[in-house]
């Protein structure tokens, strides 16, 4: 109800500055209020440069859906980031123009404020940057920005939407990436049982809530504290990775030291940073397989069991994985959580209760066209 | 960050307001300055090398240590003969130090210009009260990787890194994350002289990446590598609260 009174307010304000003599004159957009849940906690920040507006997160909608964005007309950004898999796609490595195969599985695209580094390496920094690297990439939408620019200054819509958000007609990859950006800002998602859960709207049966404990709990066997150590990287309420600079990057024991890809290391140039990929956030991650940077775990099964009993040493397995295990950690051998059938089985069930269904279905967030 | 800096300036403002109450006479007082606090990482007195380098600690285990980070809290300053103290309220920084960021500091505003003080108190950790609590105070937030569960409060001191058993033995992860209650651990620095708090000042000071396994406790990481909540992270914290942190140097 308040949007529709902000709405109303700016239209009104627009015709206000339209009964001037410059048509051309510059309505400020309307500020988009962001709906934050508390116990998201303030670890975030939205921009000042590029502040959300109701302008510029819709048109950035309208970009987000836009297949013009594609050299051939036929790929967008949600062919791949599809809104019912919460923003990814479903398989293993996306695909881009032509049939191409990428290289990477897509990232489901949730509570992007309280992330920083984009891309599973990381090397985008922010999602103005990130959000125009599709674009160009040429297994993925394969079009230069200058030919994106020039293909939507050329529609009825775009220079008007453009000026709405932005108040200038003519398009710029600047405004392009920042209205993308806005979008993608907007997309948050807490409305899952768990957040009801957390703000006492809700009960978690018996097995959710073993699962949830696991789930947060770091495991000592010494005082017989059992945990699925997955609250290590996957920290609190939003379950994705620390947002402080490269904290959120981790190795977590897919490969051995030849088979490690670079990741974050071919951002910072740190020997010890081989091998670490961005921690996702698990919201909606019963939607969102398969699972890992190059999509390798078709279930969730296959992820606990890979966690459970799994890991594979190198250099820069993460301490916190090397570390955790339910019974007394013995040296050299295999590394190991011990957990049972029944834990894991606990574990997934409180994974599917971060599932969003509004989330999924939210009209802001679908195909506008 | 940013809101946290309105969170202080709120509760510096309360201070000053409880301060300045007290002293109706003194008019021309201003409370236009400030003191930094900043840390760095030490191992053997020079700067730690997160990450890359190997230590030896008292019991002759070798490690690599890739992040530490403690809560620090309840800070005063002192004036030990007046007897007068500035105390920060809801001040809750998380000093955290890796190889990105090797250096840690903050910043108080708004001080009294003529206050001086040669006593600093602060503690690592969470007091019971906001331990406790899901308030974002200061830079308390439970979905930073301090907090153990959002029921059961913060992690006080974590720190991460590789313990190297020997040759031909896998590495172990090394991890200590150690909070509660109980090891909620104040200390106390003596300035050589008085800080005049007009004028900008510093205060250096180092963190010793080997005392949480040396001082008073000798750990022996070949038993253990990973301390939690048992009896034996109160040895990690009595460690801490001895050897951790030394005022090196003031600057103004």
């Amino acid at each position: 109800m308040n949007r529709l009174i902000l709405q109303i307010l700016t239209i009104g304000l627009w015709l206000v500055s339209c009964g001037g003599d410059n048509s051309n004159q510059i309505t400020a957009p309307t500020p988009y209020n962001l709906d934050v849940p508390f116990y998201f906690g303030e670890n975030y920040e939205l921009p000042k440069e590029n502040p959300l507006t109701i302008e510029g997160v819709e048109l950035g909608r309208m970009l987000f859906y836009e297949k013009k964005l594609s050299r051939d007309n036929t790929i967008s950004c949600s062919s791949c980031h599809q809104q019912d898999k919460a923003f990814t796609d479903g398989l293993p490595v996306s695909i881009g123009i032509d049939g191409q195969h990428l290289t990477k599985s897509a990232m489901s695209l949730v509570n992007m404020p309280w992330s920083s580094h984009f891309f599973w390496n990381g090397r985008a920094e922010s999602l103005e940057v990130q959000a125009l690297e599709p674009i160009e990439n040429p297994l993925e939408m394969d079009q230069s920005l200058d030919e994106t620019v020039s293909k939507l200054q050329n529609t009825e819509i775009y220079p008007d939407r453009f000026f709405k958000a932005f108040g200038n007609k003519t398009i710029t990859t600047e405004n392009i990436g920042k209205a993308l950006a806005q979008f993608q800002r907007t997309l948050i998602s807490a409305n899952s049982k768990y957040d009801k859960y957390i703000v006492g709207d809700a009960e978690l049966t018996e097995q959710e809530s073993l699962g949830m404990e696991l789930f947060f709990t770091h495991p000592e066997p010494s005082s017989s504290i059992r945990g699925g150590n997955c609250g290590d990287c996957h920290v609190n309420f939003l379950t994705s990775g620390v947002n402080d600079n490269f904290d959120g990057f981790k190795n977590n024991g897919l490969d051995n030291d030849s088979g490690l890809e670079d990741g974050l290391a071919a951002v910072t140039g740190f020997p010890s940073d081989k091998g670490k990929f961005k921690v996702p956030s698990l919201r909606n991650i019963a939607l969102t397989a398969p699972y890992m940077h190059d999509g390798r775990f078709s279930t969730l099964e296959e992820v606990l069991d890979h966690y459970n009993e799994g890991i594979i040493r190198s250099e820069t397995l993460d301490p916190l994985i090397l570390a955790a295990s339910n019974e007394n950690i013995v040296p050299n051998e295999d590394i190991k959580l011990h957990l049972t059938d029944e834990e894991k089985e606990a574990i997934i069930a409180f994974l599917k209760t971060l599932t969003d269904y509004n989330f999924i279905t939210d009209e802001k967030f679908s195909d506008p066209f | 960050m940013k809101n946290f800096q309105t969170l202080f300036s709120v509760a510096f403002l309360m201070t000053i307001l409880l301060i300045a109450s007290g002293c109706g006479s003194e008019n021309d007082v201003d409370f236009n300055d400030s003191l930094t606090l900043e840390f760095k990482a030490i191992a053997n007195g020079q700067p730690l090398a997160f990450n890359t380098a190997n230590y030896t600690t008292a019991s002759g285990n070798v490690i690599s240590i890739d992040r530490m980070k403690f809560y620090l809290s309840n800070l005063q300053l002192i004036n030990s003969e007046t007897g007068e103290a500035f105390v920060e309220q809801d001040g809750y920084h998380l000093v955290s130090l890796n190889d990105e960021q090797e250096e840690y500091s903050f910043t108080i505003e708004n001080l009294r210009s003529d206050f001086k003080f040669d006593k600093i108190k602060f503690a690592i950790g969470v007091d019971a009260d906001k331990n406790a609590s899901i308030d974002n105070v200061g830079d308390l937030d439970p979905t930073n990787d301090m907090a153990w569960n959002w029921n059961t409060g913060y992690k006080f001191f974590l720190m991460e890194g590789l313990f190297y058993p020997g040759v031909d033995q896998e590495n172990q992860g090394l991890v200590l994350h150690i909070g509660l209650d109980r090891n909620f651990k104040t200390l106390e620095f003596l300035a050589d002289n008085h800080i005049d708090i007009a004028g900008s000042n510093t205060l250096h000071f180092t963190l010793d990446g080997l005392a949480p396994f040396n001082s008073p406790n000798v750990i022996d990481l070949t038993s253990k590598s990973s301390y939690m909540v048992d009896e034996d992270s109160n040895k990690i914290a009595e460690n801490y609260a001895t050897g951790l942190i030394r005022l090196s140097s003031t600057e103004r």
